[in-house]
């Protein structure tokens, strides 16, 4: 008599979470492929969930008679995330695609990437009501809207949930359009809302160019070591490419390296996905102080903005502000059609992008003050 | 009376405190947001003094190259 039972002895020890984890993975897919968000590493993350998700699931290490299988997913985690090194490089990737020219042009705009890490700091403090020291800082970091910036901060505070934070990064990085809107709307008047900011264009020599990634290495590793690997990878990538004489390199950087490194995270993150882990209370709390955090940031840029209005004569329009956030080029490009919506004529593109990019460095030197706090 | 109401408002938090921690690792220390002002408060600064230095040193790479020109 032939034994078919393998067939469903694995069947029968599906969970309920398991279940609702391909669910959740069936959304990331879904917001991934149909709404077209962050979908080079929704996609990844959502099918990994699957993945993870399938009892006794080979991709994953699993315990037999006291013996480890190692499993792939695991292997990768170790080799990249536990240790920091995927989100590093693909920070080189980042650098390589960001120009700098806007805030180069105008540096004073870097103040604005400053103002809008407050949500970062406010959350922490707001999490840490709910959880150890370390969680919290690993959970105002989603404030910084960089997920590599998030990966580096949770694993090296030794964050227990790695898989709810990088969850809540993305996606609301991606849901920056619905979510920044509203805020700045409700924190600016319609006369604020139509201030015009001429562009003063100005070029910006090569040397300056070049020089710039190395002295911003230099200068915020020397007042803030801890973010020395962040910043220096991101800047790394910034001098391959304005460099002049590493095109192929600057190139490679952009596309093939980053999209290597941005597969192999999304599916590696999902390893942190499993049932048990991610199917708690704290991830829904999570997921809010997420909200809370790019909600905060926005309003940190804009009321920074306003402040500035009161002594300086040239006027600022205050939603320029929002785009503080690191979310590129998302962020830059809402405020921009925000001006445009109250008034066609309004420009607002490049003081916009040049916060943006500021957002991107000042996240990065928040998330190395939280390491140099609790690190 | 001071005392009681201290009593008082003790016993809520740490009833509080029980009913959160049927939610696993969350816990609920409302004073911990308190506490850790300090930190929003370096955090800010530290962000304004290293975004400042760079500002300066960008300004004065901006200024060089022009004169140069």
């Amino acid at each position: 008599m032939l034994d078919f039972s393998f067939l469903w002895e694995y069947i029968t020890q599906i969970t309920l979470g398991q279940i609702i984890m391909w669910a959740i993975g069936g959304i990331l897919i879904y917001l991934a492929i149909k709404k077209d968000m962050e979908p080079t590493l929704l996609l990844p993350m959502g099918f990994g969930t699957i993945l993870v998700n399938i009892p006794h699931s080979g991709a994953i290490d699993q315990v037999a008679d006291g013996v480890t299988e190692a499993g792939a997913l695991t292997t990768l985690f170790n080799a990249g995330i536990s240790n920091e090194l995927f989100p590093l490089i693909l920070f080189i990737g980042i650098g390589a695609m960001i120009d700098f020219t806007p805030i180069l042009t105008n540096p004073k705009l870097m103040l604005f990437g400053a103002a809008a890490q407050f949500g970062i700091f406010f959350t922490f403090c707001l999490a840490s009501i709910f959880f150890p020291q370390n969680d919290a800082a690993s959970i105002g970091i989603i404030g910084a809207a960089d997920g590599p910036t998030a990966i580096v901060v949770a694993q090296k505070l030794n964050s227990q949930f790695v898989g709810a934070i990088m969850v809540a990064a993305y996606s609301y990085m991606a849901l920056v359009p619905i979510i920044q809107p509203p805020i700045i709307k409700l924190l600016t008047t319609k006369k604020e809302r139509l201030i015009r900011m001429p562009y003063k264009g100005a070029t910006v020599s090569k040397t300056t160019k070049i020089l710039f990634p190395i002295v911003i290495t230099i200068v915020a590793g020397v007042i803030a070591p801890s973010s020395v690997a962040l910043i220096g990878f991101l800047m790394f990538g910034n001098l391959i490419r304005e460099c002049g004489v590493l095109d192929n390199l600057s190139e490679t950087a952009q596309k093939v390296l980053a999209n290597l490194i941005t597969i192999f995270l999304g599916i590696t993150i999902s390893t942190k996905m499993q049932a048990e882990q991610f199917l708690q209370p704290a991830t829904l709390l999570i997921l809010g102080l997420g909200l809370f955090a790019f909600i905060f940031d926005t309003a940190g840029g804009v009321m920074f903005a306003k402040l500035l209005n009161l002594f300086s004569k040239e006027k600022i329009n205050p939603m320029i502000g929002a785009a503080g956030i690191s979310a590129f080029p998302m962020s830059g490009r809402v405020v921009h059609k925000l001006g445009l919506e109250e008034d066609p004529q309004n420009f607002l593109l490049m003081h916009s992008i040049g916060v943006n990019v500021s957002g991107q460095i000042a996240s990065v030197i928040a998330g190395g003050m939280i390491l140099n706090f609790f690190g | 009376m001071d005392t009681e109401i201290v009593t008082t408002a003790t016993e809520v938090v740490t009833e509080a405190a029980n009913a959160a921690s049927m939610f696993g690792d969350i816990t609920f220390e409302p004073m911990n947001f308190v506490s850790n002002l300090g930190y929003m408060a370096t955090g800010m600064v530290g962000i304004f003094v290293v975004i400042g230095a760079i500002i300066l040193v960008t300004s004065l790479m901006n200024k060089i190259s022009t004169k140069n020109k």
